[in-house]
């Protein structure tokens, strides 16, 4: 493990706003913790959930053994994740003088083969993603820049740029970096109401999903006098398909919580809460030992650095409820009740948490805070569309080639974000649809991809960008089975409050679930039927979203309205032929055995559960259609092919 | 004095805000919420038992049986659902002969399913106590479960 020296020069550096010389010892101090003059070999291994999930913690003892095997000597640093999941596990070598280079894929089997080539200073290329920019130093040859790669060159990482690069577990590493300047700058400089100029000037807007302006919000809290205040961090990131949140905690929790203490500061709030999912274990852990370091080195606790200003930060565990999302549940949720939303207004900035005024915010919202006060709200500006200010993070996920954490201006296109930065679609297949902002986004079809991130734009196309899951679909995913999946995840998390949304999702869940069934009787009565389920989803879809107190019943109807809208062929599909084209809806499936190229090898006779299947050794094999329960067994263990899906 | 009582002792503030985090704090300590533990946060924060129970039902990471010695965990995120976790989550079932949120009756096993664990670059994803299992097919179901019954020497 790395050691850490003493921090204390580095808080004098901070508060002098980085402007003292350094004499001998400091400078060595700074360019250990800049990674500058080496001495001896950094490994660095990305153990983000992502990468533990892929397997770098078996990675990692193996880089142990491999380093104690040979008698070698070097640090390792465990740090997030740079954000390109479909690569993991990571492994980072920086030897002194020479560029830090990336492997991906680096199993534990791969360790070793990777480790010697970097020792002998003969990289071979396999593995390799790329080499960190640094002019400072000597590249390797014939190994690419990482930032020339297609995943990071659209990119704008601006939030993201140290996460996978410092240590996430260490204070002196954000310290040396700037980390800190910010908080200390505006407490020592700032008066309250000049801060929340400044993220006004900026443009910054709430990156939950609603897009509304952080100013303003912080303004309301501001200028009510007196009494106890709170600041809340959501960071109960739930959507299925979405971890930016993680992804930034995971990578450098102290900007977070710089983020977080100043804007306690701008609306005078002394105690703040962070409400993360429980779920997110290795996030939970990171956050909780930065806390402890940022006490420590005095930047939380009573009259910080001599400004008066004094503030505390709870970590509360999220228990787990998709709803607990919504401001009103969270804040319930944190007082110890059923994360149940209430009625707005009056809204949390008058009477929030314990009844006083408070502010919610989102992880990435606040991430955002420690830049624009050291870059100033004229850089933030600049980056983005003049509505629509700075960069925003997605979750890639699906069928692109790279999946992972993006960071990209707004203004991008749809269709850049696919092509470019995840590389275009897996196995050369053909697009289908975009899944934006989590279960209650909507779907957006293959033609409309041209579409610009942008607050304005999607409001102009009545489309929702949400929190940030994107979910890529190619023509081998079913929309009807997509959109039931959503309906069913929301009906599981409605918390009962409101009767259009408990029983309205659970209707349209039930509507959804007939028509991927095979009707019991299969006459035209029963498939008119079914279609009047479809004709009544977007009756009952207006008195969902029209009479629910909260965003969750509010937005519940929109994956069905999307997908009606863009393929209703596909539901007709469904219900008049029986038939899902993309061959997910299992009960819809005709298994039938081809007479040509069965064998009559009996294993597929042997296998079937339900005895569905008939013929002798050498003969041509029949299925029952009236007893095969399309399990799929046969269609499995057939080596020859024969059997054909319907 | 038993675990419950030694969670209480930590958090000397009696305020309702404290519920979540003791009833947190048993379950890490006892592996579940039992009766008792309900009566007694309830009657050591001021709050009926039926209060306490309404809340801890109400959020998924509360349990009220007793836990497995490997919790089988599915994801069901958006991507591991068009992966076919549900397909994986069938053959779970089928092969312990449980069903989701159930556990085997040595309580070797128990299978529940997990909302985005936010590792979907490498869907499906199955998660057998700390342990992650990516991209995770039909054909290994099997295996996995022989695998541990083999080092249990069940």
């Amino acid at each position: 493990m790395v050691t850490e020296p003493d921090s204390k020069y580095l808080i004098e550096n901070v508060v002098s706003n980085f402007t003292r010389e350094y004499d001998e010892k400091v400078q060595k101090k700074m360019n250990f913790l800049l990674r500058r003059n080496l001495k001896k070999p950094v490994i660095f291994v990305g153990t983000g959930t992502c990468g533990i999930a892929a397997g770098a913690d078996q990675t990692l003892v193996a880089v142990e053994t491999y380093l104690k095997k040979n008698q070698l000597d070097a640090d390792i640093v465990e740090v997030g994740c740079i954000g390109l999941c479909s690569a993991e596990p990571l492994l980072d070598f920086q030897t002194p003088g020479k560029a830090r280079v990336s492997f991906q894929k680096a199993g534990h089997s791969k360790v070793e083969t990777i480790l010697d080539e970097c020792f002998h200073n003969h990289i071979s290329g396999n593995n390799v993603l790329g080499q960190v920019r640094n002019d400072e130093h000597e590249y390797w040859e014939g190994i690419p820049i990482i930032n020339d790669l297609p995943f990071f060159k659209k990119q704008k990482r601006v939030l993201l740029f140290d996460c996978g690069e410092i240590a996430p577990n260490s204070i002196n590493e954000y310290m040396a970096r700037e980390g800190y300047m910010a908080f200390v700058k505006t407490i020592l400089n700032y008066p309250p109401d000049m801060v929340c100029n400044m993220i006004e000037q900026s443009g910054l807007r709430g990156r939950g999903g609603g897009g509304f302006p952080t100013a303003k919000k912080w303004n309301v809290v501001r200028s009510i006098g007196g009494e106890q205040k709170y600041l809340v961090c959501n960071a109960d990131e739930s959507d299925p398909g979405a971890y930016m949140d993680r992804a930034l905690v995971e990578g450098n929790p102290h900007r977070l919580i710089e983020g977080m203490a100043i804007a306690a500061y701008a609306i005078g709030a002394t105690k703040a809460y962070v409400y993360i999912r429980s779920d997110y274990s290795v996030a939970v852990k990171r956050l909780k030992s930065a806390l402890e370091q940022a006490k420590e080195n005095g930047f939380l606790g009573r009259n910080i650095f001599g400004s008066g200003v004094n503030l505390q930060i709870f970590l509360r565990e999220g228990p787990g409820a998709f709803v607990c999302g919504e401001e009103t549940a969270l804040l319930k949720s944190l007082e110890g009740r059923r994360g149940m939303p209430r009625s707005k207004p009056p809204y949390p900035s008058e009477k929030g948490l314990f009844g006083k005024p408070t502010i919610v915010n989102n992880v990435e919202t606040l991430a955002n805070v420690p830049l624009i006060i050291l870059n100033g709200p004229k850089w933030f500006k600049a980056i983005g569309t003049p509505e629509s200010a700075g960069t925003k993070l997605f979750a890639l996920a699906g069928d692109t080639i790279n999946t992972g954490i993006i960071e990209v201006p707004f203004g991008i296109g749809l269709d850049e974000i696919i092509y470019e930065i995840g590389g275009g679609l897996k196995d050369e297949k053909m697009l289908k649809a975009v899944q934006i902002g989590g279960p209650s986004g909507s779907l957006i079809p293959e033609q409309n991809i041209d579409i610009k991130i942008d607050y304005d734009a999607f409001k102009a196309a009545y489309l929702i960008m949400g929190s940030g899951g994107l979910v890529v679909m190619d023509n081998r995913k079913c929309i009807v089975d997509t959109v039931k999946y959503f309906i069913d995840f929301l009906q599981k998390e409605s918390c009962g409050k409101c009767i259009p949304c408990r029983e309205g999702t659970n209707r349209m869940y039930k509507i959804l679930d007939a028509i991927t069934q095979r009707p019991d009787e299969d006459n035209g009565h029963e498939s008119l039927m079914r279609f009047k389920g479809i004709l009544q989803l977007e009756s009952l879809a207006e008195v969902i979203s029209e009479t629910s107190l909260c965003g969750l019943g509010k937005t519940a109807p929109n994956p069905v309205l999307s997908a009606l809208k863009w393929f209703r062929d596909e539901f007709e599909e469904h219900i008049y032929e029986r038939k899902c084209r993309a061959n997910v809806c299992k009960d819809l499936r005709t298994y039938i055995i081809s007479a040509e190229r069965c064998t009559g090898c009996m294993v597929c006779l042997k296998k079937c559960p339900e005895d569905a299947i008939t013929g002798s050794a050498r003969q041509t094999h029949f299925i029952n259609q009236a007893k095969c329960t399309k399990c799929g067994v046969c269609y499995d263990v057939c080596k020859f092919s024969a059997i054909d899906i319907l | 004095m038993n675990k419950i009582e030694e969670v209480l002792q930590n958090f000397p503030n009696h305020d309702r805000e404290n519920l979540l985090p003791i009833l947190q704090e048993i379950q890490k300590a006892e592996g579940y919420i039992s009766e008792d533990a309900v009566v007694k946060v309830g009657s050591y924060l001021n709050i009926p038992t039926s209060k306490v129970y309404a809340v801890s039902t109400f959020y998924d990471q509360f349990r009220f049986t007793d836990k497995a010695k490997y919790q089988i965990h599915l994801c069901n995120g958006t991507t591991c659902h068009l992966e076919g976790a549900g397909n994986l989550l069938k053959a779970f079932e089928k092969q312990l002969n449980i069903s989701s949120g159930q556990l085997t009756k040595d309580k070797l096993f128990g299978i529940a399913t997990k909302p985005c664990m936010g590792a979907c670059g490498m869907a499906p994803v199955v998660k057998v106590n700390e342990k992650f299992y990516t991209g995770f097919t039909l054909d290994r179901v099997q295996e996995l479960i022989a695998s541990i019954k083999e080092s249990e020497g069940v």
